[in-house]
């Protein structure tokens, strides 16, 4: 049985059962979050070191989380945040901008072993990774996650209106990418 | 002006004309179409239909895997990273070595940066000034002075200081005998000054 999140918070707050309710929490929404990294990261090993850190990071902060928003939309925002600061870090690293680094990912697509996707979903991608890092997210948010935009718009602290004409320009730009290649 | 029925045939007979040549197809299309242009668009048309994404649909496959066996082991790696974290006490020289090892080359000169101006600051703040009272344009005099008031202690200023208050006030006193003196008695000092 899948324990509601106030019953994984309440037995976070007790020392007690503290380590056994943020197992609970991570079997819960360890896929949910790693796909959602791994969508903007591309590579496993990179989206394994994101989500680590990411469940770090919660087990740091949950102590403090104040239930102001969900808890899922509290996870997708840092697991956000985390993604964007690890591709800016490999930018920094490899000293590139970051569209060359998405760059390399799209190429390293097409022999990566843990991408098993037909040549359209193969297109599809490399589409996606052409798009500026928000509109992607709001993208992987809305068409992959399947999430709505009033949840997307709480984690990403935007409102719906931009990210319908977000989304919006991210199908217009994928579009054109899949007729003009 | 309005059309006279001159004018009136003369149209209608050039109807007529165009008329004739439209039906015996003689007005001619200057655009032009690839060899089987029509015959193929329909096909082309649904290629393209085909290879889009289907936007409307809101779960999509997922074209990535992860290796085998790796939700199942996640938690555990992740539960052994925060207690290594929280029995992980590092020392200061690991911490230095921590931040330059770090990426971003930036942090680490930043903080050396910070060292470099502690340590200079500490050095010039709480350096010692020698200064040489041996100078050739200062009186001898001023310089043994010098050389003495160098050697005196504070307690030694103060003692000196106390005693020259008392004396001062000793001085005071006497005089303000000497002033009463002459006030009681009613000895004008004009009178002592043209006598002396």
């Amino acid at each position: 049985m899948e324990h509601t999140d106030q019953e994984l918070l309440e037995k976070f707050r007790d020392e007690s059962t503290r380590s056994y309710a943020f197992n609970l929490l991570m079997r819960k929404y360890q896929q949910r979050l790693y796909w959602h990294i791994r969508r903007i990261v591309v590579d496993h090993d990179d989206a394994n070191d994101v989500v680590q850190n990411v469940f770090i990071k919660v087990w740091k902060a949950l102590e403090k989380f104040r239930e102001d928003s969900q808890l899922y939309t509290w996870l997708y925002r840092i697991a956000t945040n985390e993604s964007i600061t690890f591709l800016n870090s490999k930018k920094k690293r490899l000293f590139v901008p970051l569209v060359d680094v998405e760059h390399e990912l799209s190429n390293n697509l097409s022999g990566d072993p843990n991408f098993t996707g037909d040549k359209i979903m193969l297109k599809l991608q490399q589409a996606v990774l052409k798009l500026p890092p928000q509109q992607r997210i709001i993208f992987n948010m809305k068409y992959f996650d399947g999430l709505k935009y009033d949840e997307i718009a709480v984690i990403l602290k935007l409102t719906t209106g931009a990210l319908k004409a977000s989304y919006h320009h991210a199908v217009k730009k994928i579009e054109k990418y899949f007729t003009s290649n | 002006m309005q059309p006279d029925d001159e004018d009136l045939k003369k149209i209608a007979s050039m109807l007529v004309e165009i008329k004739d040549d439209l039906s015996s197809g003689k007005a001619e299309n200057p655009f032009a179409v690839p060899v089987g242009y029509f015959d193929s668009l329909n096909a082309e048309v649904m290629k393209k239909i085909e290879s889009l994404p289907d936007f409307e649909s809101v779960s999509s496959e997922n074209p990535f895997q992860v290796p085998a066996g790796y939700f199942e082991s996640l938690p555990t790696i992740i539960q052994q990273r925060i207690v290594e974290n929280k029995s992980k006490k590092i020392s200061i020289g690991e911490w230095i070595a921590e931040v330059f090892s770090q990426p971003a080359p930036k942090y680490a000169l930043a903080f050396a940066s910070i060292i470099l101006v502690i340590v200079f600051s500490t050095k010039y703040f709480t350096r010692t000034v020698k200064v040489d009272y041996v100078d050739q344009q200062i009186p001898d005099s001023e310089q043994l002075d010098a050389f003495y008031l160098q050697q005196v202690d504070e307690s030694t200023l103060a003692e000196v200081y106390s005693e020259e208050f008392t004396a001062t006030t000793t001085t005071d006193s006497q005089n303000q005998g000497i002033e009463n003196y002459l006030l009681d008695n009613d000895i004008d000092i004009n009178s002592i000054t043209e006598q002396l």
